[in-house]
């Protein structure tokens, strides 16, 4: 997936208008996994807007590849629906793709499960915390398979011990799809965790891929394993480093 | 122990209504002149024992609840339906919305007569006019409720692929329904008056053709015993409103 020359700025409300990238050029790679890393503020969400197509560029390129026509797109808020109960918040997806089926409905089941949301099925987004919120939002957008995963900011609201076991879910899902996806973050352990590829976005709305090697790993990796990984503080300091 | 507590208080609440019937009957018991006035206790009870021993009691309340029900009814459906759908044409609603002011603050009163003359007197003539009372509300709340609908929520839908009518049916309907609701408990009072009026104007039936036969007799007591029963019918349409509201939000929610 290829983004060319791609300005984007905004009119703030005070009337004045505020560049966010200017010639923006990038290469995410196809059944891989792409991490932007940046601080907060950079223009993170605007180019996943862009890539899922909710925003425009004002100038500039976003190429797919022409058989792709799905997209899950995970928000930094959660926007569960509060009229539903955090299942059927769960099938949103599926159902607006018109794919759901009784096994997608069991896959739904048991993510849930494994995130520790067995017993809050039946509750409404109301009843949850900020994290259990952001793990259901996950299932939502994961189940339907997609051409494109964007995920904004999943780690947010985790404690440590969810993170782990959502990469867990993540890996798992990366590696039995072989599923493109773009992950925008500014937790660099988790970065390092998930990804094939880092990008950093820097002040002055460039894009960079570092040219960071992924840690190695072999079949559906485990999170515990890749940080056990002798390479990964060393990776993991270098990647600190590049990021400030 | 809890329920003489709460039999207690709502014991309480009735003790204005025995000082009222009290004063009431105290101040009119073998005095004529005020009992021409002001009806008495015991009148009342004569006049429901005579209205219901003829049947008229039960005859009237129900023609009057049933034209108000059937026009709060009509009225909520079709004005929530079509200012849902209005939310697809925006710019529908707002060529339309000047009308739909006008129209819905134009005193029922001041067009119940042309509607007489349209439907003539007979039970369409009620419908249209309790009809008409109750559906530009719906109409505006619905189309106020549609345009609440979260744009985040309406991205997200979009996000996944979703065309107008997921964000429709998935959104904007969930995000209308308090609104929908809460015009049904203003449109239960209004239908009630819309079916009075109409009846004032013309009718053989109803607790407003039977106030109007009361004041024509300077019954005072009969007009106090008919301004009772509408107050049991717009209680009932009351509680009926509540339960619709009730049924929209575990029923019809529960499945958007």
């Amino acid at each position: 997936m290829r983004v060319a020359s791609v300005d984007k700025s905004f009119v703030t409300t005070g009337g004045g208008k505020v560049r966010v990238f200017a010639g923006l050029s990038a290469n995410f790679p196809v059944k891989k996994c792409s991490v932007i890393l940046g601080p907060s503020g950079c223009g993170k969400t605007t180019l996943l807007n862009m890539l899922g197509g909710l925003l425009k560029p004002d100038r500039g390129t976003i190429l797919a590849p022409k058989q792709w026509n799905s997209s899950g797109y995970m928000f930094q808020r959660d926007r569960l629906l509060p009229w539903r109960t955090v299942y059927r918040n769960a099938l949103l997806g599926a159902e607006i793709r018109r794919l759901l089926t009784e096994e997608l409905k069991g896959t739904a089941e048991n993510w849930l499960n494994r995130l520790a949301l067995e017993a809050f099925v039946q509750s409404y987004p109301i009843e949850l915390s900020e994290g259990m919120k952001q793990r259901v939002a996950l299932v939502r957008t994961l189940l339907p398979p997609s051409d494109l995963l964007l995920l904004d900011e999943p780690f947010a609201s985790l404690d440590y011990d969810s993170r782990i076991v959502v990469e867990r879910l993540l890996l798992e899902v990366f590696e039995q799809r072989s599923q493109t996806s773009v992950l925008v973050t500014h937790d660099v352990e988790s970065a390092l965790v998930l990804a094939d590829r880092v990008f950093i976005i820097g002040r002055k709305g460039t894009l960079e891929e570092t040219r960071l090697e992924p840690i190695p790993r072999s079949g559906t990796p485990d999170p515990l394993d890749i940080r056990r990984h002798p390479r990964f503080f060393d990776a993991l300091a270098e990647l600190t480093s590049l990021v400030q | 122990m809890n329920f003489s507590k709460s039999l207690g208080k709502r014991g309480l609440t009735l003790v204005p209504l025995i000082v009222l019937l009290t004063v009431w009957h105290f101040t009119t018991v073998h005095q004529e002149r005020m009992e021409f006035f002001l009806g008495s206790p015991r009148l009342f009870v004569h006049e429901a024992v005579r209205l219901a021993a003829s049947g008229e009691l039960f005859t009237d309340t129900f023609t009057t609840l049933a034209e108000a029900f059937l026009g709060f009814g009509i009225g909520n459906v079709a004005g929530a339906a079509l200012g849902l759908w209005l939310w697809q044409w925006p710019l529908m609603f707002r060529v339309l919305k000047p009308y739909f002011m006008f129209l819905g603050s134009v005193p029922i009163f001041a067009i119940a007569p042309l509607v007489v003359i349209w439907f003539g007197t007979g039970w369409p003539a009620k419908i249209a006019v309790t009809t008409a009372s109750t559906f530009f509300l719906a109409v505006a709340q619905a189309y106020r409720g549609a345009l609440q609908a979260d744009q985040e929520y309406l991205d997200l839908v979009t996000s996944f692929g979703g065309e107008r009518q997921d964000e429709f049916w998935k959104v904007v309907v969930p995000s209308s329904i308090s609104w929908v609701g809460s015009a049904l408990q203003i449109n239960a009072g209004q239908a009630i008056t819309g079916a009075v009026i109409a009846e004032y104007l013309s009718s053989e039936r109803g607790l407003g053709h039977l106030a109007v036969v009361a004041g024509g007799l300077y019954n005072t007591s009969l007009l106090l015993l008919t301004a009772t029963l509408m107050w049991v019918v717009a209680s009932i349409l009351a509680w009926l409103a509540r339960v619709l509201e009730g049924l929209l939000r575990s029923q019809v929610l529960a499945r958007l």
